[in-house]
């Protein structure tokens, strides 16, 4: 009989099947102090309904625009030295869902380590109305902002024709 | 004599008792929470405001607004109030959270003498729902 084959049996001899378990157990249990796995989903909104969007066409006016999507979540002057420009509705939506991952040290004592891993998308989806001064719809398109830029860089959103 | 008791051969547990036990102890690892920021825009939903209504009047129906955004020389306030509800379950190292976030709006546009000319509004925000990640949502 090999060693190894003669270590396990002395093992399982004084220590039972349940005792294994128990062990593992306790070791994950004792992991959860240094580390996390976290999956998380996020929903913020729920983009314009489809059937809605499809009835968008330049010439609408604002109240038919209000009534179709309800109202905006942004509302921006397109420029601030000329103003009889227009101006952009913008309907924001999220949603992203990812895993990270956190391996961390608890020595208060001493160097500490953590490591972090996630995976998400930064993108914001959304729906871009662009309004003359008289309140006409001129163009529509949906397009991609940065969570960063919402509501404070109106530069960064490029209005393309509707189709 | 002997006063010792026979060996029995213990029972089973019953598979229900054993799902149940593994439930509660499942139990704690949820967790549940809310968020809301401001207050909800309810005088919006209950009181008609025409066009033509001056901004003084709906500043005072609606409270002050969250912000307000010039339009040339014309203004739109905005009103908002955001409900955040988040559910989760924790096992031993791994984490499962879903966060789901819906708004009420309120946009009042005004013209160049502040008086309304169009009122746009969105409740959304009941429409918050406690779900996991792996469950649907609409």
């Amino acid at each position: 009989m090999s060693s190894k084959r003669t270590a396990r049996k002395a093992l399982k001899d004084v220590a039972p099947k349940g005792v294994a378990w128990s062990a593992l157990g306790l070791t994950l249990a004792a992991l959860t102090g240094c580390g996390e796995l976290r999956y998380t989903r996020i929903l913020v909104q729920r983009p314009p309904a489809s059937a809605a969007v499809e009835l968008l066409v330049p010439g609408l006016n604002l109240q038919q625009c209000i009534d179709l999507l309800g109202a905006p979540n942004l509302v921006q002057q397109l420029a601030n030295d000329d103003p009889e420009t227009g101006y952009l509705c913008s309907w924001i939506w999220f949603k992203d869902a990812g895993y990270s991952v956190q391996v961390s040290s608890p020595i208060d004592s001493g160097p500490s380590a953590s490591i972090t891993y996630a995976s998400s998308q930064q993108r914001v989806p959304s729906l871009q109305l662009q309004f003359d001064y008289q309140d006409n719809l001129l163009r529509f398109e949906r397009a991609y902002l940065q969570p960063e830029g919402l509501g404070a860089d109106i530069d960064r959103i490029v209005i393309g024709d509707d189709d | 004599m002997s006063y010792a008791r026979p060996m029995t051969k213990p029972r089973p547990v019953p598979a229900c008792a054993s799902a149940a036990l593994l439930g509660l102890l499942l139990l704690p690892a949820c967790f549940f929470a809310r968020t809301r920021v401001n207050e909800p825009v309810e005088a919006a939903r209950e009181v008609n405001l025409p066009p033509g209504t001056p901004a003084a009047e709906v500043v005072a129906i609606l409270g002050a607004p969250q912000q307000v955004v010039e339009i040339g020389n014309r203004s739109a306030y905005r009103y908002e109030y955001a409900q955040t509800k988040r559910a989760g379950l924790s096992l031993i190292v791994l984490t499962m959270i879903n966060e789901d976030t819906r708004t009420d709006r309120v946009w009042a546009f005004f013209d160049e003498e502040d008086r309304l000319t169009h009122l746009a509004t969105s409740f959304e925000s009941d429409g918050t729902r406690y779900k996991l990640p792996f469950q649907r949502v609409e």
